[in-house]
């Protein structure tokens, strides 16, 4: 899938998000305000055309929380680069949403 | 974060249990993953909410709508189906059928065959007795008889006080009504029309919870008031006004049988869907505008209404029942009496459906439904048979499937998904054969059980199917399968193509072939009886010749009664014998009998009858000339003449004739004379001439006398399935009869010809119901017929699928067995050997099928014993017939194949393969 593929808004905004760090599907809805019926999907859609990629957690951290583990969503190069497509024609795309301060943002990780 | 015990308390919240119920949408390999997603992310979210303030109703509901969410991510997982492995089977299972068509069309067909039967047959049970009646919780609604013992009759009415006492004092009751139906002359403009309408309770359309489409219905101010106001159907409302919705505040005039006319204004028009009792009944009135509510409202014993009551919805039906029994006991204590007609106060309780559709019905309807079940199972057992053949030609092919690593259940599932296919399509079939059954049988005259014109193919019936097909496939998927899945692959493999025995239908195919003879045994047999019930019946003489006689309704203006009314008779009777090809005409009351018998008579000088003893007999008027036009003997003393009827109206219609008779019945009083019937005088005067004999009517009358002047036939006149009971006949109609005219063949004009006749001689008479003795007959024993009918045709279908497994089976196994066939020929073997081997074998597994299928036959006939006439459910000519006729059957199926086997020529058997 070519990067300069068209992205809807909601993806783009999707993309944002994973880029500044909210990395789980409920943090994205919170943060972007789509309910769970758009992000779902749409992370589905972006997982399948290569821009993010997801992992689960590390068992071990969800068992020292006694949780299960969650599953979280990063971009990928292709995303990266395609998110970067947007920024330019949803211009206001990256003002929209703050860093979060307790995760590290991806882009910095990378 | 969270604690031990809170996890564990999570997995109870409701959105959790949504995500687990969603996840069985989502495509099985994603599934794990999806849950497991979802999941994490409720409880973190939940686990943070709780770590914020305590988790409050707001925050759980906003949780409850994310999960929501989950629907849609799953719905868009949807596509990703298509890479499943259950879609994999699907597609290979589809190409694997159309590869070989010949087989999957003959599956198809022989399941859509069994589907289909059933599905019929569901549509009519689901329309009779699913489909809840059109009234507001339907199964909360009973009916309550009067039970009088002393006639031996079930469903007795009873009188409005008795009602007003069940009512106030009846605490398992929300509400009782009381109804009616009573026949009425419209007239409107200058069209008259003979209905039957309603008297009912004011109550009675809020008890059974349905409102007027139109307008309103009565109040029950307007019922005490006794106003004349009616609310009509909606399919008279269509029939008589178009669906003008003007109907409202118009009038009609109602004459009803005293010939008193009544303006009556229209109120409301009921919803399409509505009916009460009938379907045929036009319109309801308050019960107080019945003509003898004056005087009948204030009697205690007579049974002129009939009562329906709703149930509380705490009350049950046994509470009901005793609570009913002891008003009644209460009732009979303060009311005691005499009369002798007076059914009682003991008190029946018949929910309401029961009453629709009658319990003969329902028993008929099971038989059926189990007729064809055993049906589609016959179908299934010959699919199987067909699978395992092919399963055997397929063998390799899993084999090696086998040998690549997929595993016994991926095949058992692969063989799962095609006989699955196959009974989907067969449903398919099925579906539009049913539909076009059902039309066609609604189409005849052949049925006429209450409700049939409900039967259609809904929502229920459409479940059924798919129910019935999945299960079907399932079924006879899962013997082949599981032995083809059970075949270690080394062994196909090693066989190889050298030889081709390979897996044998062996075993498991001779048992299902034993099966099915059973089960065409069980069908074979059930629907023998009924055939023979059914040659019974036709055999019973009715006591009079039905071919060629027609009856016609009619019905006299009120005016003309008396000696007016015998006049009026005669001259009819002398028009209509003028028509061109009527042979004899004469007229009686009514020609069918369906009235509860409960008269009784008094014999001078003789005990009165005990009250104990079933009294039952029934009385009819005629015209001079009946007995004649029916063709009925005259066994002794002589028939009824004009000169009779002209004597009993002046004994009936002249005060001074009243009088003497009215001075104590002695011998020299003036009697009517009357035609008693063989019954009659067998059972009241045994070993006697009845002849000048003397009889009254009830067990203490002395008022009127009766004298007998001559005996004729038995006729069975309640339907053929009915013993004749004693009857007597008098000679004089007053009000409407039922005129019997028999002409020559080949009139087939007769019918206009006779409306054209009574129309021109008097146009103030009412004709109605103009058909023939014979279809008159025949509509009683319409669902018999129905009854036989089908279930002859689903034991035909049985015998043949049984027939076709047989010899499909043993067609396979002489294929299967060429070679050692030939083996056998060429070592010295006969053709006869061969022939008697094959057959042998054959007619094995037969008998084992049929000696099992007579064994269950017996035991589940005794089910079907209340539909029997004339023939007991263990008659042995059924059995022995139906056992010889499979027998034959079978026969046949395996000599075919067998005579192929015995013409094996050795050489080329040995170099078979």
């Amino acid at each position: 899938m070519s990067p300069k593929a068209y992205l809807s808004y909601s993806a783009a905004v999707i993309l944002q998000a994973l880029a500044n760090g909210y990395q789980y599907g409920f943090d994205i809805m919170d943060i972007t305000g789509l309910p769970s019926g758009t992000v779902y999907p749409a992370l589905r859609r972006l997982e399948n055309t290569g821009l993010i990629d997801s992992k689960w957690e590390k068992a071990g951290i969800a068992q020292r929380e006694q949780r299960p583990p969650r599953k979280y969503y990063e971009l990928t190069p292709d995303g990266e680069e395609a998110l970067a497509e947007a920024v330019k024609r949803y211009r206001l795309l990256e003002s929209l949403m703050p860093h979060p301060s307790r995760v590290t943002p991806t882009r910095e990780r990378g | 974060m969270s604690s031990p015990d809170r996890t564990k308390h999570t997995f109870r919240q409701p959105h959790l249990w949504l995500i687990a119920l969603l996840g069985v949408i989502v495509p099985r390999r994603l599934r794990g993953d999806w849950r497991h997603e979802w999941h994490a992310e409720l409880q973190n979210r939940e686990a943070l909410l709780a770590d914020w303030h305590k988790l409050n109703l707001k925050a759980k509901f906003d949780l409850f709508r994310r999960s929501l969410g989950a629907f849609r991510d799953a719905l868009v997982l949807q596509p990703q189906r298509l890479e499943d492995e259950l879609v994999q089977d699907l597609r290979y299972g589809g190409r694997m059928l159309l590869k070989n068509p010949g087989f999957a069309v003959v599956a198809v067909l022989t399941l859509a065959l069994g589907i289909g039967a059933n599905t019929a047959i569901f549509s009519i049970v689901n329309a009779v007795l699913f489909r809840p009646l059109p009234y507001h919780v339907p199964d909360r609604l009973f009916m309550l008889w009067t039970v009088d013992s002393k006639h031996g009759v079930q469903e007795a009415g009873t009188s409005y006080l008795n009602f007003l006492d069940w009512r106030t004092q009846g605490e398992s009751f929300a509400d009782l009504a009381i109804f009616r139906n009573e026949p009425v002359t419209i007239t409107h403009a200058d069209d008259t029309e003979r209905v039957s309408g309603g008297l009912v309770s004011a109550s009675l359309f809020s008890m059974l919870g349905v409102n007027p489409m139109l307008g309103r219905c009565f109040s029950s101010d307007e019922e005490e008031q006794g106003d004349r106001v009616m609310v009509l159907s909606y399919s008279y409302w269509q029939k008589r006004f178009g669906g003008n919705a003007e109907v409202i505040d118009k009038t009609l005039d109602l004459v009803n049988i005293k010939g008193l006319r009544n303006a009556t204004r229209i109120i409301g028009v009921m919803p399409p869907e509505f009916y009460f009792p009938t379907k045929e009944t036009p319109f309801w009135v308050p019960a107080t505008s019945y003509w003898r509510w004056q005087r009948e409202s204030s009697e205690r014993y007579v049974d002129t209404w009939r009562v329906i009551g709703r149930l509380k919805p705490q009350a049950t039906l046994p509470q009901a029942q005793t609570e009913m029994h002891a008003i009644g006991q209460r009732l009979a204590q303060s009311y005691p009496t005499t009369d002798p007609y007076f059914p009682g106060f003991q008190v029946n309780l018949v929910p309401l459906l029961d009453q629709v559709t009658g319990k003969n019905l329902q028993r008929a309807l099971w038989v059926l439904l189990a007729a064809a079940t055993l049906v589609l199972l016959l179908a299934c057992v010959n699919v199987a048979n067909l699978l395992l053949a092919r399963g055997t030609a397929r063998e390799r092919e899993f084999a090696i499937r086998a040998a690549l690593g997929a595993s016994r259940s991926r095949i058992l599932r692969q063989l799962l998904v095609e006989s699955v296919l196959l009974s989907t399509g067969a449903g398919l079939v099925g579906l539009s054969v049913a539909a076009a059954g059902v039309r066609v049988l609604s189409a005849s005259d052949l049925v006429e059980i209450p409700r049939f014109d409900e039967v259609q193919i809904d929502v229920n019936v459409l479940f059924f199917t798919i129910g019935v097909s999945v299960l079907a496939g399932i079924l006879f998927g899962l013997v082949p399968g599981w032995k083809i899945s059970h075949r270690h692959p080394n062994e196909t493999l090693k066989e190889g193509s050298a030889t081709k025995s390979g897996m044998r239908l062996g075993q498991a195919g001779g048992m299902l072939v034993a099966a099915q003879c059973a089960l065409a045994v069980v069908l074979l047999t059930g629907a023998g009886l009924l055939i023979r019930s059914f040659l019974q019946l036709q055999a019973v003489d009715p006591g009079f010749k039905p071919e060629g006689v027609m009856l016609i309704r009619v019905s006299p203006p009120m005016a003309i009664r008396g000696a007016a009314s015998e006049e009026f008779f005669h001259q009819l009777r002398d028009r209509i014998a003028g028509l061109p090809g009527v042979q004899d005409v004469a007229a009686i009351g009514d020609f069918l009998l369906r009235r509860n018998f409960d008269e009784s008579v008094t014999i001078p000088g003789r005990p009165p009858l005990s009250e104990g003893e079933a009294n039952q007999l029934a009385s009819e008027n005629v015209t001079p000339g009946f007995f004649q036009t029916m063709r009925v003997p005259l066994l002794s003393g002589r028939l009824l003449t004009r000169a009779d009827a002209l004597a009993k109206v002046q004994l009936v219609y002249s005060p001074t004739a009243q009088n003497l008779s009215r001075s104590g019945g002695s011998p020299q009083a003036p009697a009517e004379a009357v035609i008693v019937n063989k019954m009659f005088a067998q059972r009241f005067f045994p070993g006697e001439d009845p002849i000048g004999k003397r009889f009254s009517e009830g067990p203490s009358n002395r008022v009127y006398c009766y004298e007998i002047v001559g005996v004729v036939g038995d006729m069975h006149r309640q339907g053929l399935e009915t013993e004749p009971i004693p009857e007597f006949f008098g000679s004089h109609i007053s009000g409407p009869a039922d005129l019997a005219v028999r002409a020559e063949s080949g009139t087939s004009t007769l019918p206009g010809m006779l409306r054209e006749t009574i129309r021109s001689f008097n146009n103030a008479s009412i004709v109605s119901n103009v058909t023939t003795v014979e279809r008159r007959m025949g509509d009683l024993a319409a669902q018999r017929r129905l009854n036989t009918w089908l279930l002859a045709m689903f034991a035909s279908l049985a015998l043949a699928l049984a027939s076709i497994g047989i010899y499909g089976l043993t067609h396979y196994s002489v294929e299967q067995r060429t070679r050692e066939i030939g083996i056998r020929i060429a070592l010295g073997a006969r053709g006869t050997d061969v022939l008697r081997m094959v057959i042998g074998q054959g007619m094995k597994l037969t008998l084992v099928g049929v000696s099992t299928g007579v064994l269950t036959a017996m035991w589940l006939t005794r089910a079907m014993s209340h539909l029997l006439f004339g023939v007991s459910a263990q008659d042995p000519a059924t059995f022995l017939g139906v056992a010889l006729t499979l027998v034959s059957a079978a026969l046949l199926a395996c000599y075919l194949p067998a005579r192929k086997a015995s013409k094996v020529d050795p050489l080329v058997a040995l170099r078979y393969d």
